[in-house]
């Protein structure tokens, strides 16, 4: 085995070293971020919290034209204190990119697969509304990295962009329901290889639009072939599969932009998941939204703006479930959401949005009782980036 | 959802992408030419395929791709595809260029439309001959 990973390191250090372009050193290193912070209240509670949500610092280096280094650090929540609930520090990403040519480069390290559109693309001044959307937080877990190796490319022999890495696998221990497979993510983290995943996506633009489809297949068991015998799990690399398959559409026209997203979550596995960790894992999810916004002032490129949107989600985290599994109609959601933003310079953003949610009945097994069917919450918050 | 179900839902999604896309391709506003390298050069041969005003150049030992974009009057202006706010490479997108990383976008002039980015795309001088156009990467 280690003589094996030595030959693959031997074997990329001589295909770097004879593809990566030879110029003078141009070392240099960026600082910049982003972060926001959001007052939200529920109307039909009268419950009202503020939070600064996040801190992000940005660091790069760029080693030479062709070697770089791209971090991004986090605080969540503003504070993180020893034995209380909230607050988290994590990399969100810390990688070396290689660019083998013009059209094409390598990532290796801890990164955001192009799955969906916030991603990659999550910063408060690309998105509208103080909150994600509700489908790129819960179906597909935005933001989402793991440990591997991407490739990324667009040429004129394959005119698209595309995309495909190998990364650690899911924890399906950490499933928790209501979220699908969010907190089975590893984020870099003690990860285990023992699991691994394929991601890919192909997109193209033309005119002011731009469409993406993408996928990700990977095992959750993450364990050696014994314990996985032992919790009737499937081992191996891609042992209790989970799959995730993404399209979706982004158009401008003028003042107008629209984006479209669907998504769909398999877990043919979830019984056996539900049977080792108890975690009611579903058998499948899906999402999908669609969202209008028109720049009602300022130009259409940069400047002061102000900017008015209404998205529709429609999301269910438990629409198949294996036969050991309880359903629970609070996770059968829409949401509608309108709101009007206002940047008094591009990179600063002042946000106020009203979110309608409905959702089926509550389960008692699931403990989700008491919660309204329809609920309001109401946003206001500022977000920034430079 | 079966595996089954899923692998055919995931095809039939992709199969429409794929005709959207092939739609989209009638209407693209870049070309994608390849240019030479040579003593701190990239040369790009004209004519330049396609109509429209921006073609994306890549270049063999050259690691970005350079914007070469036609001015009224057969003038080019060229723009090295790599975002000003932390180096990552652009991609054509609409009226302009985009980085996946941040989002940051810039227009055809290399003005930043959409921030972090603060600072325009670096301009690369050019020079037009009869059969080519010289772009400078090095110097």
């Amino acid at each position: 085995m280690n003589f094996r990973i030595k030959w693959l390191a031997l074997l990329l250090f001589a295909i770097l070293r004879t593809t990566l372009p030879a110029r003078a050193q141009e070392e240099k290193t960026t600082i910049g971020g982003y972060g926001n912070a959001v007052y939200t209240r529920e109307t039909q509670s009268g419950n009202a919290a503020v939070d600064l949500e996040r801190m992000v610092v940005f660091i790069g280096h760029t080693f030479s034209p062709a070697v770089s280094l791209v971090s991004e650090l986090e605080l969540e929540d503003a504070k993180v204190t020893g034995g209380e609930a909230g607050g988290e520090i994590a990399f969100e990403q810390a990688y070396i990119q290689f660019s083998l040519d013009a059209g094409h480069r390598i990532v290796a390290g801890l990164f955001l697969p192009r799955i969906g559109i916030l991603n990659e693309n999550h910063l408060p001044t690309s998105f509208n509304g103080n909150e994600r959307t509700q489908v790129e937080t819960f179906v597909i877990p935005s933001t989402w990295r793991e440990l591997g190796v991407g490739f990324y490319g667009g040429d004129d022999i394959f005119p698209f962009e595309y995309s495909i890495a190998l990364v650690n696998g899911l924890n399906s221990s950490g499933f928790e329901h209501g979220s699908v497979i969010r907190e089975g993510r590893f984020e870099g983290r003690n990860a285990s290889a023992a699991a691994l995943a394929v991601t890919g996506s192909i997109a193209k633009s033309a005119g002011n639009a731009r469409v993406q489809v993408s996928g990700y297949y990977g095992g959750a068991a993450g364990l050696p072939p014994e314990e996985a015998d032992t919790l009737h799990l499937r081992s191996g690399a891609f042992g209790t599969p989970v799959a995730l398959g993404e399209a979706d559409v982004q158009l401008g026209a003028g003042r107008l932009a629209l984006r479209i997203l669907g998504t769909v979550v398999s877990i043919p596995d979830a019984g056996m998941i539900n049977g080792a960790f108890h975690n009611n894992t579903p058998k499948s999810a899906y999402g999908a939204y669609a969202e209008a916004a028109y720049r009602i002032l300022g130009p259409i490129d940069g400047g002061e703006a102000v900017t008015a949107f209404l998205r529709y989600e429609r999301l269910n985290m438990n629409s198949a479930l294996p036969s050991n599994g309880v359903e629970d109609g609070s996770l059968d959601q829409h949401h509608l959401i309108t709101g009007i933003s206002y940047s008094p310079v591009p990179d600063v953003v002042l946000k106020t949005d009203v979110r309608f949610q409905w959702t089926g009945a509550p389960s008692l097994e699931t403990g989700t009782t008491g919660g309204s069917r329809k609920t309001t919450y109401f946003t206001l918050g500022i977000g920034f980036a430079y | 959802m079966r595996r089954r179900e899923f692998i055919a839902t995931t095809c039939a999604a992709c199969f429409g992408v794929e005709s959207l896309s092939a739609l989209l391709s009638s209407c693209a506003a870049e070309d994608v030419v390849t240019g030479e390298l040579a003593d701190g050069k990239i040369l790009v041969p004209l004519p330049l395929p396609g109509p429209g005003p921006v073609h994306v150049v890549r270049a063999k030992n050259y690691p970005d791709a350079i914007a070469l974009v036609r001015r009224p009057g057969g003038e080019f202006q060229a723009f090295l595809l790599r975002c000003t706010h932390a180096s990552n490479p652009l991609q054509v997108h609409g009226e302009g260029f985009t980085c996946s990383l941040h989002g940051s976008a810039f227009d055809i002039e290399g003005r930043v439309t959409h921030g972090p980015a603060t600072r325009p795309l670096q301009a690369l001088t050019t020079t037009v001959t009869a059969n080519a156009v010289s772009v400078l990467v090095a110097g």
